[in-house]
């Protein structure tokens, strides 16, 4: 019993000093920063009987190598898998005024959506059209080389985006965008592109999506209206094996408004609710088939770190067999507390 | 409604401002200017929202979403968030897991999914396994495989397969055909196929020792032309990447005599049970199987290598090399050249003829088969794509084996 104690007692005395170690390695180097969130709520989805509780972790090192050269590296845990994830790695580069390179393992930044990162989205969750767009792959994460100029208020209202990329199901992709702030009045226009040769079991295909969109964004307001059209890799690799070999076009469209109120300018608090309705087509040729979103949410922010929100996001969604009544399959409600750093 | 939306959004404005500028006499004008503007805008604001849903919805009917068709077989419903679904997708060939929730038989599970199988995984319509929480456990396995059977177009070959092998006294996988749902959509008739694994063998009495499994389409008997058995073999048992006792067989086959080998290759390989695979594989033209789709397994308490069948999607077709009487690899060739050896390997052949997988008893379970899964497969947009129904897949199937069985009697004579 005595030798247990001592060997227990011996393991959390070097697991103290490791801690302690690693913890003044990677705040003694000034260079490195951490960010990160915490995030603990309750989903309930329409036709589940039970709701579900949820937690997850980000956490984010930012590592200066130079003057130039920054690392990326984003761990994600949660509650739905018992491992630490590397999400995204990657380095970039400063390459002149406004100007960086990216390479490694990071977003697919097809859309206005993909253009943030999930925190600093009005929402919970990525709208219907990207959720629908990360099925098959025209969003979501992969391998790839970006080159870009941001955007400046003061100095430089266009901006542009190139990115190769290639993932895992040998896929390789080209992504473009452009931007100019205050193209129309003050709302930023953004044209997409996406172009990628899928494979599939015989050989490839070439496929293809455009993304319009407006965004408007000020302290108090924040506006995003959305169009986007494509085709399906998935659908029309199965009419191509199967079927008459026609190509399957997708398209969608989104408006969001948030206005955010002070409470308590002090404290940053703040009040914010928010409002999305989406539109969907997953097939052209059949228009009639759609699914509507129509998200109604808000967010409470206790200071800039911490924010309550709940979101309630009903889907609205015919069938090919019936396309005069709609159901709620797949609605959902998210109740989230997220605290950031 | 709209209206009261608005309505109500106003209201809590007013009490807003309310509680912001309360009625002192003070000037608030700038203030209540601005509270106007903002007041104005977020009704707007979400006037265009609403009304841009509402437009396109067009007030229709609101119904409950029906449950999904089970077709007469158990469903098995996945739910993979969307996040998740993309990283699944962009590393097919990696095999990377994603957390999911499957629903199977209506019990609920938690799992780890991925991408698996040799050729599906190329195709549109990909097979799963999944990896049940640490105490969960289904059907006495920690994994299962579910399975899209892509190579074969009938749905017959699963059951009638394995259902063939147990015929004839070897330990075949449990298969259960189902209808499966990826967040609610259809991905059309699958078989949860029970995986060769610890599980498999401790339910069978067994336990894990060296485990090979064939693939790549090249699992050969034989280290001529420079073969390595890591080209053909994948190792999954208790030892990690151990070949060793694979390596010695090889050795064993190349190198013994004739007139030696039933004395030492029976130390090492459990013959009986070859010869009942061999016989079943010729029976069924389990052409793939050869080469590619079975395990090899050494339990430490038999030391005797015995194969377990696998994946049965290319069968009952006829294939110009490797359908005929003698099976198609080195190892067969070996043992048929011992005159002992063909004669028992004969009298498994007419055992199995003659009884328990006679040409009616095996037609017999295709008709189960086909009446069992004929609503699923018609249903199956992969599967019904062909236009050709599964009673006609299994008439055809049923005249070919009749032809094959008189065929392979004929045979037997040659085989003296």
């Amino acid at each position: 019993m005595k030798l247990h104690l001592l060997r227990i007692c011996s393991i959390s005395c070097r697991a103290f000093i490791l801690l302690l170690g690693s913890s003044a390695l990677l705040f003694g180097q000034e260079k490195t920063e951490l960010s990160g969130w915490i995030r603990a709520g309750l989903s309930k989805v329409y036709e589940e009987r039970a709701s579900a509780s949820f937690y997850a972790a980000k956490l984010q090192y930012e590592i200066k190598l130079g003057k130039s050269l920054e690392a990326q590296i984003d761990l994600r845990g949660a509650s739905t898998r018992h491992e630490i994830e590397l999400r995204e790695a990657y380095f970039t580069a400063d390459v002149g005024t406004g100007l960086n390179v990216d390479f490694g393992q990071h977003k697919k930044r097809f859309g206005l959506e993909y253009q943030k990162s999930k925190e600093n989205l009005r929402t919970l969750e990525r709208t219907l059209l990207y959720r629908y767009l990360e099925s098959f792959g025209f969003a979501g994460r992969e391998l790839n080389f970006r080159y870009y100029r941001t955007t400046r208020a003061d100095k430089r209202p266009s901006g542009y985006s190139f990115s190769l990329g290639y993932n895992e199901a040998h896929d390789l992709n080209l992504i473009a965008r452009w931007q100019r702030l205050r193209a129309a009045g003050s709302f930023t226009l953004g044209l997409n592109g996406i172009w990628q040769r899928d494979q599939k079991d015989n050989g490839a295909q070439m496929v293809s999506g455009f993304g319009l969109d407006l965004s408007r964004d000020t302290e108090a307001h924040h506006v995003e209206l959305e169009a986007l059209v494509g085709q399906d890799p998935f659908q029309s690799e199965f009419e191509a094996d199967f079927g008459a070999g026609r190509k399957v076009y997708f398209a969608g469209g989104k408006a969001l408004y948030s206005h955010r109120f002070v409470l308590q300018a002090s404290a940053a608090r703040a009040f914010e609710p928010v409002a999305v309705a989406s539109f969907l087509a997953k097939d052209v040729g059949r228009f009639e088939v759609n699914t509507i979103e129509v998200l109604a949410g808000a967010n409470y922010w206790f200071s800039p770190y911490a924010r309550l929100s709940g979101n309630a996001d009903f889907l609205l969604s015919n069938s090919p067999g019936n396309t005069s009544a709609r159901t709620l399959a797949g609605s959902n409600f998210i109740l989230q507390m997220e605290v950031r750093w | 409604m709209l209206c009261a939306i608005i309505e109500g959004l106003e209201w809590v404005l007013k009490k807003f401002h309310a509680k912001e500028h309360p009625p002192q006499g003070g000037n608030c004008v700038g203030a209540c200017e601005r509270m106007l503007l903002t007041r104005m805008s977020i009704k707007w604001g979400i006037a265009c929202v609403l009304l841009i849903a509402l437009n396109f919805t067009g007030c229709q009917k609101l119904v409950e979403p029906a449950g999904l068709e089970d077709y007469g077989l158990p469903k098995v419903e996945l739910t993979i968030a969307h996040d998740e679904l993309a990283t699944l997708n962009s590393h097919v060939y990696v095999r990377r897991e994603v957390p999911g929730r499957v629903v199977i038989e209506g019990k609920r599970y938690n799992v780890l999914v991925r991408y698996s199988g040799q050729t599906s995984i190329n195709r549109l319509k990909k097979s799963f396994t999944f990896a049940f929480e640490e105490s969960r456990q289904y059907r006495g396995h920690r994994n299962y495989v579910l399975s899209a059977q892509t190579g074969d177009p009938t749905a017959l070959n699963p059951a009638a397969g394995f259902w063939a092998f147990a015929q004839a006294g070897l330990h075949a996988p449990e298969v259960q055909p189902v209808a499966c749902y990826l967040n609610r959509e259809s991905l059309g008739l699958y078989f949860l196929i029970e995986p060769i694994d610890e599980d498999f063998f401790r339910k069978r009495g067994q336990s894990l020792g060296s485990l090979y499994e064939a693939a790549n389409a090249n699992a050969q008997f034989t280290f001529g032309n420079g073969y390595d058995v890591r080209l053909g073999f994948e190792s999954r048992g208790e030892r990690e990447d151990f070949f060793g006792d694979l390596e010695r067989l090889l050795v064993l086959l190349d190198e013994t005599p004739a007139e030696s080998l039933p004395a030492r290759i029976e130390r090492l390989l459990d013959v009986e049970n070859y010869l009942r695979y061999l016989a079943v594989s010729v029976l069924i033209h389990n052409w793939d199987g050869y080469f590619n789709n079975f395990r090899l397994h050494r339990d430490p308490r038999i030391g005797k290598f015995q194969f377990v069948p696998w994946d049965m999607d290319h069968i009952l077709t006829m294939h110009p090399t490797r359908s005929n009487i003698r099976g198609a690899n080195k190892l067969s060739e070996r043992l048929l050249a011992n005159a002992g050896y063909r004669a028992r390997y004969r009298a498994i052949l007419t055992e199995l003829l003659d009884e328990r997988l006679a040409v009616e008893e095996l037609n017999a379970q295709l008709d189960a088969t086909a009446q069992r899964l004929a609503p699923a497969h018609e249903a199956d947009r992969f599967l019904s794509a062909g236009g050709i129904s599964i009673f006609e897949h299994a008439r055809r199937v049923q005249e070919f084996n009749r032809a094959w069985y008189i065929k392979i009697r004929e045979d037997l004579e040659n085989l003296k």
